[in-house]
């Protein structure tokens, strides 16, 4: 599962460099987060917008992710396709997240 | 709003194979197997031209279905096929899935396709595949024969080649 971390405003951007979060990259998308966001900032944004397909068992490792984090800590998502939109919005999952529509409706475009 | 077409009987295996193939896959239940025959189907839906919203919907629900299969149905076992037969025609895309694993419980059929808001301080992890399932297909119908399972998903399509006075429902 290919990640990418970066840090900007005390935000941890994760992007994920990947089409898919289905049953078969769930668990490695699990651990590769728990990996990346052991310690750092109370805010982790996610950054949705490669990825194409998220199934049940791709929206349950990002609950798990969220559920990792702690009541101190915050997951927010971004650039949700409409596929992965529609998982969030049929299992009312869009109730819970905090989905942006892209990452630079939290995170302010670099100047120049 | 169930509309069946196909001539079957309760108890009866579901046959689509009078109706002409458009796709077939026979691959092992895991789900590294799952994405690769999603993939070649979806291809297939492609090249049918059906629109990027529609095979979003039966992606998703043809892969919870067979998610599912691997989970549960073949659940212990060392190894287990699945196979996979889709039709295409104007108006309906219809999935047949067989496996030859544990029966497939009749309540899941009936799951609502309604989820409850979830409760923010107990989140599920699991449970989402069927509700999706029974909100995305337009017809849903199990049968169980020899051992087998035989579901038949129907979806309604737009190939872009239907006449232009099609009604809206």
């Amino acid at each position: 599962m290919k990640l990418q971390s970066r840090y900007e405003h005390d935000i941890h951007i994760i992007t994920v460099a990947e089409e898919r979060i289905d049953a078969s990259a769930a668990i490695s998308f699990k651990d590769a987060m728990r990996a990346r966001t052991g310690e750092g900032p109370a805010d982790v944004l996610l950054d949705l917008s490669q990825v194409n397909f998220v199934d049940s068992s791709g929206l349950g490792a990002i609950v798990a992710v969220m559920k990792q984090l702690g009541a101190a800590r915050r997951l927010a998502l971004a650039g949700l396709q409409p596929n992965v939109a529609r998982v969030f919005h049929l299992t009312r999952m869009d109730s819970v997240f905090d989905i942006h529509e892209d990452i630079h409706n939290v995170i302010p475009r670099a100047a120049g | 709003m169930q509309q069946v077409k196909l001539d079957t009987r309760p108890g009866d295996i579901v046959d689509i194979r009078s109706e002409p193939v458009d796709f077939q896959i026979r691959f092992p239940a895991n789900p590294d197997a799952v994405r690769g025959a999603m993939a070649a189907m979806c291809r297939k839906l492609r090249q049918k031209r059906i629109c990027s919203e529609t095979r979003g919907k039966i992606e998703l629900a043809v892969t919870e279905a067979l998610n599912n299969i691997v989970l549960h149905a073949y659940r212990g076992r060392a190894q287990g096929d699945i196979e996979l037969v889709a039709c295409i025609s104007a108006a309906r895309l219809s999935v047949v899935i067989e496996d030859q694993g544990r029966r497939l419980p009749d309540i899941l059929l009936k799951t609502s396709p309604h989820i409850p808001k979830p409760d923010p301080a107990s989140l599920p992890e699991s449970g989402f595949g069927w509700p999706m399932i029974r909100s995305l297909a337009h017809d849903i119908r199990h049968t169980r024969q020899d051992g087998a399972n035989s579901l038949l998903l129907e979806f309604r399509i737009d190939t872009g080649q239907s006449a232009p006075s099609r009604r809206k429902p």
